[in-house]
């Protein structure tokens, strides 16, 4: 892969202005043999014949990284390259889950892509270290999950589960009793061990720590 | 494997101990370390430069985890950052000792040491309690600063590649999912499982009858969706629940 040539696929979706400034760094880039602009919908066609490709996607007011999931499901896996701006306010982590192999801001792109792209066609990646720590942030905050989870989920039973699932619907008790088949003074034990184990007081805890525990999803 | 064992272990142990004794009075700011790792040289150079921090001492340089849990007892503080080698084998091993540290001192900080370790490895550290992850292969000041960045309890990760990332968080992510899955007697029989012992003899290591076993064994297959022991051991290896790295 090293003595190749990449080519850059910009994806039409960016400012002009924006667009031509990448256009500009990209051919600063001494690993790059060409560039091309795609429309997002004639993206597949092309990195299904074009070898090494090296997409750049503008994220910067896109914090869903929907665009990004939207190239992995075409399962080509090329090179991806993120525009970003200052106060980026999508997941880091998400996109290097994604395997997003470069982050570059906005501001600094004119500078900074020429040798970014050169690092991603070698293989590399090119993370600075602000997104790198905010990655591992949270990276951090999923390991405290898990380990809730780990701790809390295995304790509640399947019958406390569905409880959970109704209150969090709104169901009353007598309701909650009515559903499941048993009398509103057993969903209130239910409802009396389920805060015990979640360590909640109230109804609206409860639901609020289960949705964070993955017990239930919120609609 | 062959350790040096005598060397540097003994030495490094009594030489700090006695320092703990007449550090422990209050009115220091000082953080007290906690070096646990097998291999003798290694130990004694990490103690070493930790040493020669101010704001930083060795309380201790062990190379087990008896001796690391009866080195945290002794030392009777609470401002602790144990350095915790992920070499360490057996039954009482890194895994082990770090989800012991973070059950009884929650107020020390840990951060797991290894060299190139692979995600797993660094993702089962951090599930069970380790705050951070340092690589024993990065220079010596970004070694330091990653005590003082999880002395600050912050998540850690200094050395892995940043393409590790992303492996470590998926890793933590499966091994959520498969907890929140499993009950903690299901967890338990999984493990024991791995280890590639008959129904019989996990009933027997468990204390319960093999029908038992049998019946735990083949829920855990509907609720992983795999069709046996095999699958179900790799699904718990990959999410970091057993070691699958061979023993010796």
């Amino acid at each position: 892969m090293p003595q190749e040539l990449s080519t850059v696929v910009l994806i039409r979706t960016m400012h002009p202005a924006l667009e031509g400034v990448v256009r500009l760094a990209a051919s600063a880039a001494e690993r790059v043999d060409r560039i091309i602009a795609v429309e997002q919908d004639g993206l597949s066609g092309v990195l299904g014949t074009t070898p090494t490709p090296i997409v750049i996607v503008d994220v910067h007011d896109d914090p869903t990284l929907s665009e990004v999931r939207s190239i992995r499901a075409l399962k080509t896996d090329p090179l991806v390259v993120l525009l970003i701006d200052a106060g980026w306010s999508g997941s880091a982590l998400g996109a290097m889950r994604l395997g997003v192999r470069a982050f570059v801001r906005v501001p600094d792109a004119l500078r900074t892509l020429p040798g970014v792209i050169d690092r991603v066609a070698l293989g590399e990646l090119a993370v600075p270290v602000d997104i790198e720590r905010s990655a591992v942030r949270e990276l951090g905050r999923s390991v405290h999950q898990a380990r809730a989870v780990s701790e809390v989920a295995p304790a509640i039973t399947p019958r406390e589960r569905q409880v959970l699932e109704l209150l969090a619907d709104g169901c009353t008790l007598r309701q909650i009793g009515r559903r499941l088949g048993i009398s509103s003074r057993t969903v209130e034990s239910h409802v009396g061990k389920l805060y015990r184990k979640l360590t909640v007081r109230s109804r609206i805890q409860a639901i609020t720590r289960g949705s964070a525990l993955g017990l239930i999803e919120l609609g | 494997m062959t350790h040096p064992e005598g060397l540097g272990a003994g030495m490094a142990e009594t030489s700090m101990t006695e320092r703990a004794e007449d550090l422990g009075k209050p009115g220091r700011r000082r953080w007290g370390v906690i070096v646990v790792e097998p291999l003798g040289v290694v130990r004694a150079g990490i103690g070493l430069l930790v040493e020669q921090e101010p704001d930083l001492e060795v309380l201790a340089a062990v190379g087990d985890a008896d001796d690391a849990l009866a080195a945290i007892t002794r030392s009777r503080r609470t401002r602790v950052i144990d350095l915790i080698g992920l070499d360490l084998q057996g039954e009482r091993d890194a895994a082990w000792l770090i989800r012991e540290i973070r059950h009884r001192h929650p107020t020390h900080a840990i951060l797991a040491m290894g060299s190139n370790a692979d995600p797993t490895a660094i993702s089962r550290a951090l599930f069970v309690g380790a705050d951070g992850f340092v690589d024993k292969e990065v220079d010596r000041e970004a070694f330091i600063a990653s005590i003082r960045q999880v002395r600050e309890r912050e998540t850690v990760l200094v050395g892995p590649p940043p393409v590790a990332i992303g492996m470590i968080a998926e890793k933590i992510e499966r091994r959520r999912d498969l907890d929140a899955q499993l009950t903690a007697r299901e967890r338990e029989v999984l493990t024991v499982a791995a280890e590639g012992l008959t129904a019989k003899q996990i009933a027997e290591r468990l204390g319960v009858r093999e029908r038992t076993i049998t019946t735990h064994l083949g829920r855990i297959y509907g609720k992983l969706g795999v069709g046996g022991r095999i699958a179900a051991v790799q699904v718990a290896a990959r999410s970091g629940l057993v070691d699958s790295r061979p023993r010796d």
